[in-house]
């Protein structure tokens, strides 16, 4: 990277003056009834004066939280991101976040008293379990950092899977943990300022202590083992630093994701070189970033019916200071591929193994139409049982079977071309932000207030859609699509959506469970119309994809190779990312904004031994298609009549399939 | 009468009939006695009706006609040209009476009605009605309690997601959809008349709504009279919890706990505003509501009326009780230290008149045991 002579002081100073301002005016405006009584409130208050009290135990933690909070995530981040070499890296990534929240969702429902105990140690243990799950994946491969970044993102969406269908049964009796979930910062003692406090100042020693070794992971892996570095000791020595401080925030102030990916990034986009200059000033803007955040949030407060949710706040700050920052750096040529190291058997015959894999899809395509629950003649109550109904099987399964299929074809076709276009394997349409895109559209139309009015759902996701496209394209032009920007520039934008999704979910609007349920992917309100096109519009734009074959064996080469070989390589991948784009459209206005299929089909293919483009691209297709339809029957079946998003079982189903495959390797 | 046999695809009449033995009476008739003259019984004037008996019996290849005063005419498939006949006559005669129809005069049998919304099944069984099929019946039990759904009501998954591939094997005579779930009408009008019914999202205040609610799904089962009872009831309970809160001038936070740090606090726009603007209490709350009424608010904010009392609606999401011992702003508010809480049972408050007049009645219970001015008791 070349960057302009710019420090991140000037960012940190304004940030710094924001904060002063809206906390002068947070004081004025809420606590002016003991203006003068400021600091005395906040350091002895008055036990009988119930406003002091408020103000020493709310508003001063609280501020103090936020500043602890925003750079113990940052640190935490920073640290991933070093370790890993891997700027998407972060606590939410690495699957600590979901770890805690799956803890706490647990014992809420079903040990209560365990609850009592401290939740903030139920939050570590949730945090440390799903990271030595995470380590346990990924140890056969000596940490190798691409291991455990695709093992954290499937523990990750494995975990939040979980946790969404639980939310999904038991809306009423969670909805304090959905605020929880959107990081609400609201305090009622010193307890966990003190808290972070001591952990944070741990921590901070331990980083510096590793400051040196790890600085020469800035080198090639090989040139830091000849200077005698045991990379396992020190991933493990970094990873575990940055998790412990952050299952410490999750457990004490809830779910803020945004920071430990942002904060980290903004200080090197903005002109933070070597790692200790970084480490430093991604706390720095961290802390800033949420204290301002947390600062504007109490200022809307009064406004608002709903409880604005800090942690899912910030990402309304920070998404667009990211996408802001991208266009002005430039970006040199491609990076080398991290995919180096992950060798696979191949196959000598992989049309033996895709024939098979098209059989079975069809044979759990025909399954999933035949096999249901019928309302018994005898009892009221449905039985299994295998065809009886025409009628019912073609109006209302073949709907929901063939939008599965068609779903889990065009995802899984999406992912594979942005693996290979990107040369990341944390890419999937869900991370370019197009399909946050057309949620964002969708969310926005149910909450305006004609939101029973049959104003058409695809018209706003389409125009969502497009504008994550044009955004995707202003940040990028100039770049030529570099991979990196690109997908920072798509997590910024998904992440406005998590904004979205955290603030509707938080507000407690009864709502919220359609949107549950639709954002996990479910086939419920696909129709016969609806699924013809799908089906029609899936087989077109993979008719489409099949012939790219060239491109996408020499995109993952890196742009250089690509260019050598006489390919025009931006606008290859313009091309590429029209047609991701339509496939993500497509896929999600039917099925809801769900990458598990999209992330999940293409490795799974890979796993499987489909290395050339071609067949991978069949056997990701196939993959997904068989997932889906399998996942779809299984959500309609498993609890009937209560009917689980497809989306949720395909994460489960090929999350498991995924861990078994990493253990393998 | 010989010639009409049912087919082996008339199974479900029947077995619909015999599941609802109790509650149609009229239907047991029809499935003792094989004579095509009783179904005047049951055949009524609704487009339903029609539905439900004309198209299983025309898929056995028995023709129905439908006349105009209702009496239906059942020819075999031996005979072609009249059946071709009977058919187009059908269809036109179908649509006269599809056009020409009135509701169904009282005493006549009940439609099977399933409802996607809990307030609306807390009506339905309010005004006698059995609901054929309730969404999410184990949590209906947890958070609106009463009156409990008999035993019979088939359940139908989540409230936003009824199950329609169940509703679609034995349609009711009629889908209640409410605002949380009116999407894809137009296929779910396919297999049963879908109406949307609901007290929130309209122009009317609470309980203007809700009474239009409560007569509009009168109106459709037949039970003007239940409602217009159940609604003076209503306005009794109201009168009487005026005037037993008269003249309590003590302002009043109505909340929920979300969790330790934060409750729903309740305002303008659903039931607690009924009581507010009925009653002589008056809200402590005057800031924003939302939609439903309510607005979402760390606790700190209670204290923007020392003077207040706190009424909370139980049940406490788990574990909030124990944290609210050691949470010092709860334990610091005025209405805690000075014993001003107390604690209700568990209502729906988006409910429907049975949750309303419960919550009058809770309402009225808790303030004659705390007078309002201050004493010791109560303080959790």
């Amino acid at each position: 990277m070349t960057l302009r002579a710019r420090s991140p002081a000037w960012f940190a100073l304004a940030l710094l003056l924001l904060a002063v301002c809206l906390g002068a005016a947070t004081l004025q405006t809420q606590f002016a009834d003991l203006s003068g009584h400021w600091w005395q409130a906040i350091v002895s208050p008055d036990d009988d004066q119930i406003r002091q009290i408020v103000m020493h135990y709310t508003f001063a933690p609280r501020l103090l939280v936020a500043l602890l909070g925003g750079a113990a995530l940052a640190l935490a981040g920073c640290l991933m991101q070093q370790v890993l070499r891997n700027p998407l890296a972060s606590p939410a990534t690495l699957g600590v976040t979901s770890g805690a929240q799956l803890a706490l969702v647990i014992a809420t429902l079903w040990a209560p008293s365990w609850m009592l105990a401290g939740r903030e140690w139920l939050a570590l243990l949730g945090g440390i379990a799903a990271t030595l799950l995470v380590f346990a994946l990924s140890w056969k491969r000596r940490l190798a950092p691409m291991v455990v970044v695709l093992s954290g993102m499937v523990v990750s969406l494995y975990f939040s899977a979980i946790n969404s269908a639980l939310l999904l049964f038991h809306q009423e009796s969670l909805s304090g943990l959905f605020i929880w979930g959107a990081g609400a910062l609201a305090q009622d003692s010193w307890h966990d300022t003190q808290f972070l406090l001591l952990r944070l100042c741990i921590v901070v020693v331990l980083a510096l202590l590793l400051l040196r070794p790890l600085s020469l992971l800035d080198l090639e892996e090989d040139g830091a083992r000849s200077l005698g570095i045991s990379l396992r000791k020190l991933r493990f020595a970094g990873l575990g630093l940055g998790i412990f401080i952050t299952a410490c925030v999750v457990s004490a102030i809830g779910l803020i994701g945004f920071i430990g990916l942002a904060s980290p990034a903004i200080a090197r986009l903005s002109g933070a070189r070597t790692l200790p200059q970084r480490l430093v000033w991604s706390m720095i803007l961290g802390a800033l970033l949420l204290a301002v955040t947390d600062l504007a949030v109490q200022q809307l407060a009064p406004f608002t019916a709903s409880l604005l949710p800090t942690g899912a706040m910030t990402a309304a700050l920070g998404a667009p200071l990211l996408l802001w920052l991208l266009p002005r750096l430039k970006v040199g040529g491609s990076r080398p591929t991290p995919s180096t190291g992950l060798m696979l058997p191949r196959l000598a015959h992989p049309h033996h193994r895709l024939w098979v894999l098209g059989a079975m899809t069809l044979v759990a395509c025909a399954l999933a139409l035949v096999v249901g629950f019928m309302l018994d003649s005898h009892s009221k109550y449905p039985s299994l049982a295998g065809i009886d109904d025409l009628v019912l099987i073609v109006d209302w399964r073949l709907p929901r079977v063939a939008t599965a299929a068609a779903a889990g074809l065009m995802l899984a076709v999406a992912g594979t071309l942005l693996q290979r276009m990107t040369g990341n394997p944390m890419a999937s349409p869900e991370v370019l932000g197009i399909s946050a895109g057309v949620a964002i559209g969708v969310i926005a139309l149910m909450l305006l207030p004609l939101g029973i009015a049959p104003l058409s759902g695809s018209v706003m996701g389409f125009s969502g859609a497009t504008v994550a496209l044009l955004v995707l394209i202003v940040c990028n032009r100039r770049s030529g699509f570099a991979p990196e920007r690109l997908l920072l520039t798509g997590i910024a934008i998904s992440s406005l959506l998590d904004a979205m999704r955290a603030i509707v979910l938080a507000s407690e609007d009864p709502r919220a469970q359609q949107l549950l349920s639709w954002l996990g992917g479910s086939t419920y309100y696909a129709s016969l119309t609806s699924s013809a096109w799908i089906v029609v519009i899936a087989i077109m734009l993979f008719a489409l994809a099949l012939p790219l074959q060239r491109w996408l064996t020499l995109l993952p080469l890196g742009a250089p190779t690509a260019k050598a070989l006489g390919m025009d390589v931006d606008r290859s991948r313009l091309v590429l990312l029209a047609l991701v784009a339509l496939l993500t459209v497509a896929a999600t206005l039917v099925i809801g904004p769900l990458s598990f299929i999209g992330l999940m089909a293409p490795h799974m293919a890979r796993l499987m031994g489909f290395h050339g483009a071609r067949h991978q691209l069949l056997g990701a297709g196939l993959l997904g298609m068989l997932v889906m339809v399998t996942a779809d029957w299984l959500g309609r079946n498993l609890f009937f009549p209560y009917q689980l998003p497809a989306g949720l079982i395909a994460a489960l189903i090929g999350g498991v399939y995924f861990m078994w495959g990493l253990r393998r390797l | 009468m010989t010639w009409w046999k049912p087919a082996a695809s008339d199974r479900r009449l029947f077995s619909h009939i015999i599941v609802n033995n109790n509650h149609y009476y009229v239907y047991q008739q029809f499935a003792f006695a094989h004579s095509p003259r009783l179904i005047t019984i049951v055949i009524r004037s609704t487009i339903t009706a029609q539905r439900r008996f004309q198209r299983p019996l025309e898929s056995a290849g028995v023709c129905v006609i439908v006349s105009r005063c209702q009496e239906p005419v059942i020819l075999s498939r031996a005979r072609p040209i009249p059946a071709l006949l009977a058919l187009a006559v059908t269809v036109l005669l179908g649509l006269a009476t599809a056009l020409a129809s009135t509701p169904a005069s009282a005493g006549s049998s009940p439609l099977r009605i399933a409802a996607a919304n809990w307030t609306v099944a807390e009506t339905l069984i309010a005004l006698g009605v059995v609901p054929y099929a309730v969404s999410d019946i184990p949590n209906y039990n947890a958070w609106v309690k009463a009156p409990p759904i008999p035993d019979s009501t088939l359940d139908i998954g989540l409230r936003n997601e009824p199950n329609l591939e169940l509703l679609a094997q034995d349609p009711p005579d009629l889908l209640l959809t409410s605002a949380l779930f009116s999407r894809d009408n137009a296929r779910l009008e396919r297999l049963m008349p879908v109406k949307m019914i609901d007290n929130f999202y309209t122009d009317e205040p609470f309980y203007e709504a809700t009474l239009a609610m409560t007569r509009k799904i009168a109106q459709l089962t037949d039970r003007e009279p239940q409602a217009e009872a159940l609604i003076a009831e209503t306005e009794q309970v109201l009168e009487e919890t005026a005037g037993a809160l008269q003249g309590s001038e003590t302002p009043l936070y109505v909340v929920q706990f979300s969790d330790a740090q934060h409750v729903r606090v309740f305002g303008h726009g659903n039931m607690v505003g009924t009581l507010f603007s009925r009653t002589d209490l008056t809200n402590a709350w005057t800031g924003p509501t939302n939609a439903w009424g309510y607005a979402s608010i760390p606790i700190d904010r209670l204290a923007e009326r020392p003077d207040a009392r706190i009424i909370v609606i139980e049940p406490y999401p788990r574990g909030v009780g124990e944290a609210l011992k050691d949470n010092r702003i709860w334990q610091h508010l005025p209405a805690v230290r000075e014993g001003r809480v107390s604690f209700i049972e568990p209502i729906w408050p988006y409910g429907g008149l049975i949750s309303l007049q419960r919550l009058a009645r809770s309402l009225v219970t808790v303030s004659d045991r705390i007078p309002p001015a201050a004493t010791e008791e109560g303080a959790p």
